[in-house]
């Protein structure tokens, strides 16, 4: 039986932080308890069929979690997918959820890489944000990390917020380079309907920052975090050689994914469906059925998925011309055998691009 | 006989009632049953009510009394000022209608005048008089001080109330003159007007001036070069509908059909005559339809070309004005460079082509006809600026010149001189008639008037000031072609014709409104404007620098996939100008500056 790489999606936060357009709902004990249950019987059901090769506790929030609870769901979904040993097995973690007790618990049951959602440095941006934790509150859980020993962890970080400087950024990079994590994503601001941020800018209550500066920031996020010997291995995503998030991998790489739990979205090809929410979900309804991956969209995801990935793609039997000629000699594509990806200025303009390659294939 | 027929045609700025008054008078001599509208009955094209004014109307016949009174309608609007003086110069007679609320306006003069040109008997008529502000001393006065026409003998009526018909029926009996002619000269028939019909072919209205005209006869049209002779089928009249008799006689009017299967072969103002008995001279005042105002029409989105094409063919069938040919343009494709009388007639066209045949099209600026000389003595017609030869082979440009004239209360003449001046007008007279209002007469080009000349008109005078123009010649003039380069590759659709001294600010306004059409792309795009190779405005539109979605995780490809394809989607509809994405909006950008202009 084939391995998959194993999603389980923690529906929980203490708080919606304003950009977040997530699926969670706010942490509240009486959940909790069917949420698990139903979770469980999921794990149980599935791991009849699938056996995992990476395992990814997402959400939400997992850390918000009481430590037994959150220890029980990780140990049988260890055990009931078989997930070999020393594969990947990674945790996202709020810095305002995360203390000794439950950073020794997950060390103790296996759990071998964190992500850190510390988003800023800077306590008036992780405000705007409506982050629940300080800049300080970060400091202390990374400064934890390091001291525990617990060296495989990636660290979150958003810019182009408003009110952010090309400055902050910097500093805001520096500081989490201190902290030697072994990964770093650094994704832009985007303002997604139906969040605070979202009504907010409806109200005019402040505008998106310059096209220009945010341009910048994603160049000296490059810069520093490359310099530093960072590999900038997806468009968000930087890792020390070898330290890739190989659950993720997996989107890009086009591979089969389970998602399990509240909202969670699985691709078995040629299906992609997503489970139901909280409600519906402990109350055991079936999924809903995303898209039957057929093709003509498997190549429309390939180049796709594939351009936002340092490996590119293969352009073998595909005719671009000239629309890759173009962006060859604009500085915005690469090209190497029959292999293509996007240059930092081509990353840039990621989505035209994909787009202008679909249209000359597909649409 | 000649003596009991009356040909008459009612004259009247637009609103003031002339079909109220037509659908009365053919109310009360039973023509059609109360409460019918005459256009109800008479023709069926819903856009030209909306447009509130005529564009035809047949002839109708009225028994009335031992009499028979023809009514000929006249078209209500500027651009069809040869077919009112056709319609006019067919008869004795004209009822003068004038809004007693309102009083003389700028149609009311022009159109007088051509019926005293062709010395009608005018019966002033001064309608609406049930209306409280009406005001029939003053208005009487009017007529007397701006149209000489004497109104000892004027009419006071309301075509809504039914007031004073009789009276109006009373005097074209009792003062419009009978025809004259000779039945026994040769056939001399003035067409007036004409219909096409699938089964007939084209349906011609006629007024005889001498001769007969019955089946079986050959005739042929007097103004036309090429010698076509067509044999009659059918000679009737319309009582309002057609009704075939046994002959029309000198005097008379009425239709026939000969098999014409273009309404080309049968013009408006030609004569025609029997072909083995022509007469001498034809009706004078002959001039072919010509169109005045160029356009390309394109299909756009979901219509296709062949579509477009037999749309316009079926209108060509009806409308002697209307010509088209195939053009192509890189930038918007197959479509046809249409010509038009004027604004007001290629806006119908276009009005029709989308309510009655269902096309969406894409109508590039309006041209004028351009005579362009060139060095070596040459002269060319152009009315596509796009086809305009490079500035050093051209010696002068002439452009059409109208004359128009503008009547408008004085209070507001400061604002209207300031508008054609701006619209390089000259003028040419102005008088006060009466205290409150001015006639302005201003010579000006008539790519000046092309745009939204008439809307400013109004705007500037609180709907007041009224406008008729006539064509008046051609006039040499500093003019340039200015192009348009995106990335250095010119686009004909935008190019433009302009007086030296307005070219840079057009070019400015339309560079900048183009850097707001189009959007960003992956690379730079340059803007240019330039008179040959002299670039007069520019603008560049930076690279797109940052679209790049930043989170794609298991989660996300689905919705995220779809949501690229659908802020995409417009992009399908962008046409390539080299390597630059060009909306199709942004083709007509030269429209929308001159309205801001
Ligand atoms: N009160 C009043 N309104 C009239 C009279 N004659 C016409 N109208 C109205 O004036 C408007 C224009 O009339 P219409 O006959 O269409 O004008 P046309 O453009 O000259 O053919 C219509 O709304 C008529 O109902 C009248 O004698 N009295
Ligand atoms: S903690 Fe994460 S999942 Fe929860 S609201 Fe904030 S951003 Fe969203």
């Amino acid at each position: 039986m084939e391995r998959i790489a194993v999603y389980i999606h923690i529906p929980f936060c203490l708080s919606k932080c304003a950009y977040c357009d997530f699926y969670s709902v706010k942490f509240e004990e009486s959940k909790v308890r069917s949420f698990y249950k139903a979770l469980i019987r999921e794990i149980e059901n599935l791991s009849k069929k699938l056996k995992a090769k990476t395992l990814y506790l997402g959400g939400g929030t997992p850390t918000v979690l009481p430590t037994p609870l959150l220890k029980d769901i990780i140990i049988k979904a260890k055990e009931n997918f078989q997930l070999p040993k020393g594969a990947e097995l990674c945790v996202e973690a709020n810095p305002e959820t995360l203390d000794e007790e439950k950073l020794e618990t997950l060390v103790e049951i296996g759990v071998n890489r964190l992500s850190i959602g510390v988003q800023s440095f800077n306590d008036e941006l992780l405000r705007f944000l409506g982050r629940v934790h300080t800049a300080d509150r970060a400091r202390m859980t990374l400064r934890m990390l390091k001291k525990h020993g617990f060296n495989d962890f990636n660290i979150d970080l958003i810019f182009a917020i408003p009110g952010q400087s090309l400055n902050d950024w910097r500093d805001t990079l520096k500081e989490a380079l201190d902290y030697q994590p072994t990964h770093i994503s650094c994704y832009s601001l985007t303002i997604e309907p139906g969040t605070m941020l979202w009504k907010d800018l409806a109200k005019g209550k402040f505008s998106l920052m310059d096209e220009e500066t945010e341009a910048q920031m994603f160049e000296e996020a490059h810069h520093i975090l490359t310099t530093a010997g960072y590999i900038h291995y997806e468009i968000s995503n930087y890792a020390l050689p070898g330290y890739e998030c190989g659950h993720n991998l997996c989107y890009w790489r086009g591979e089969p994914y389970l998602g399990i739990g509240p909202a969670a979205v699985s691709y078995i090809p040629p299906v992609r469906y997503q489970n139901p929410r909280l409600t519906n979900y402990i109350r055991n309804k079936t999924p809903k059925i995303l898209e039957t991956v057929d093709e003509k969209e498997k190549l429309k995801e390939r180049i796709w998925l594939g351009l936002r990935f340092k490996e590119g793609i293969s352009i073998e039997g595909l005719d671009l011309s000239p629309t890759l000629e173009e962006f060859i000699e604009a500085g915005l594509v690469e090209k190497e055998g029959d292999r293509i990806r996007l240059t930092l200025k081509g990353m840039l303009v990621f989505n035209t691009i994909a787009y202008e390659f679909w249209k000359k294939i597909v649409l | 006989m000649l003596e009991r027929i009356r040909n008459f045609a009612l004259i009247a700025h637009i609103d003031h009632g002339k079909s109220t008054l037509a659908d009365r008078i053919l109310e009360l001599t039973g023509v059609i049953p109360p409460g019918t509208k005459v256009e109800q009955v008479l023709d069926d094209m819903e856009l030209e009510r909306e447009h509130g004014v005529t564009i035809k109307l047949t002839p109708v016949r009225i028994n009335y009394k031992g009499y028979i009174l023809n009514l000929i309608d006249t078209p209500g609007h500027v651009d069809f000022s040869y077919e009112v003086s056709r319609s006019l110069a067919a008869c004795e007679g004209a009822l003068l209608i004038v809004d007693a609320t309102q009083g003389v306006e700028a149609q009311t003069v022009a159109h007088t005048n051509v019926a005293l040109n062709h010395n009608l008997e005018i019966i002033p008529i001064l309608n609406k008089i049930d209306l409280p502000q009406a005001d029939p001393e003053r208005v009487k006065n009017e007529i007397e001080e701006m149209l000489a026409i004497d109104t000892s003998d004027a009419i006071l009526c309301s075509a809504k109330e039914g007031w004073g018909v009789e009276e109006v029926l009373e005097a074209i009996i009792e003062r419009i003159p009978p025809p004259k002619g000779e039945p026994e000269a040769p056939l001399r028939a003035l067409i007036f007007d004409s219909h096409f019909d699938p089964y007939l072919g084209v349906i011609v209205y006629v007024r005889l001036f001498d001769g007969r005209l019955r089946k079986g006869m050959k005739i042929k049209m007097m103004g036309r070069e090429e010698d076509e002779i067509f044999e009659v089928t059918q000679v009737g009249v319309f009582v309002p509908k057609m009704k075939e008799i046994e002959e029309l006689q000198a005097g008379e009017v009425g239709y026939f059909a000969a098999g014409i299967r273009n309404v080309r072969s049968a013009q408006t103002g030609d004569t025609v005559t029997e072909a083995e008995r022509p007469a001498k001279e034809p009706v004078p005042g002959f001039r072919p339809a010509k169109p005045m105002v160029f356009c390309g029409l394109y299909p756009a989105e979901g219509t296709n070309y062949e579509d477009l094409r037999e749309a316009l063919e079926k209108l060509r069938l009806n409308d002697a004005a209307l010509t088209f040919q195939e053009e192509s343009s890189p930038a918007l494709g197959i479509g046809f460079h249409c010509g038009f009388l004027g604004l007001f007639h290629m806006q119908i066209i276009q009005e029709r082509l989308e309510r009655e045949f269902n096309l969406h099209i894409v109508a590039t600026a309006p041209s004028v006809k351009y005579r362009v000389k060139l060095t070596q003595g040459e002269v060319l017609e152009i009315d596509n600026p796009a086809k305009f030869p490079p500035p050093q082979m051209i010696e002068s440009i002439e452009e059409p010149f109208v004359e128009t004239t503008i009547i408008v209360p004085s209070d507001f003449i400061g604002g209207i001189m300031e508008l054609c001046k701006e619209r390089r007008g000259e003028l040419i007279s102005m008088d006060f008639p009466t205290a409150k209002r001015v006639i302005l007469r201003y010579e000006m080009p008539l790519s000046e008037i092309m745009y939204d000349f008439f809307d400013q008109l109004k705007s500037r005078s609180k709907g007041f000031a009224s406008f008729d123009y006539d064509f008046k010649g051609y006039k040499p003039e500093d003019l340039v072609k200015v192009d348009i380069l995106l990335n250095g590759v010119a686009v004909d659709a935008l190019s433009f014709i302009a007086h030296r001294e307005k070219a840079y600010r057009k070019a400015r306004l339309l560079v900048d409104k183009l850097k707001e059409e189009i959007p960003r792309q992956l690379f730079e795009v340059r803007i240019q404007a330039a008179i040959g190779s002299k670039v007069i405005a520019s603008q560049s539109i930076k690279p797109l620098r940052k679209d790049v979605l930043a989170k794609c995780y298991g989660g996300d490809v689905t919705r995220k996939k779809k949501l690229l394809e659908k802020q995409k989607e417009g992009k399908k509809r962008l046409k390539m100008v080299g390597k630059v994405e060009v909306p199709q909006e942004a083709f007509l950008s030269l429209l929308r500056i001159e309205k801001k202009d």
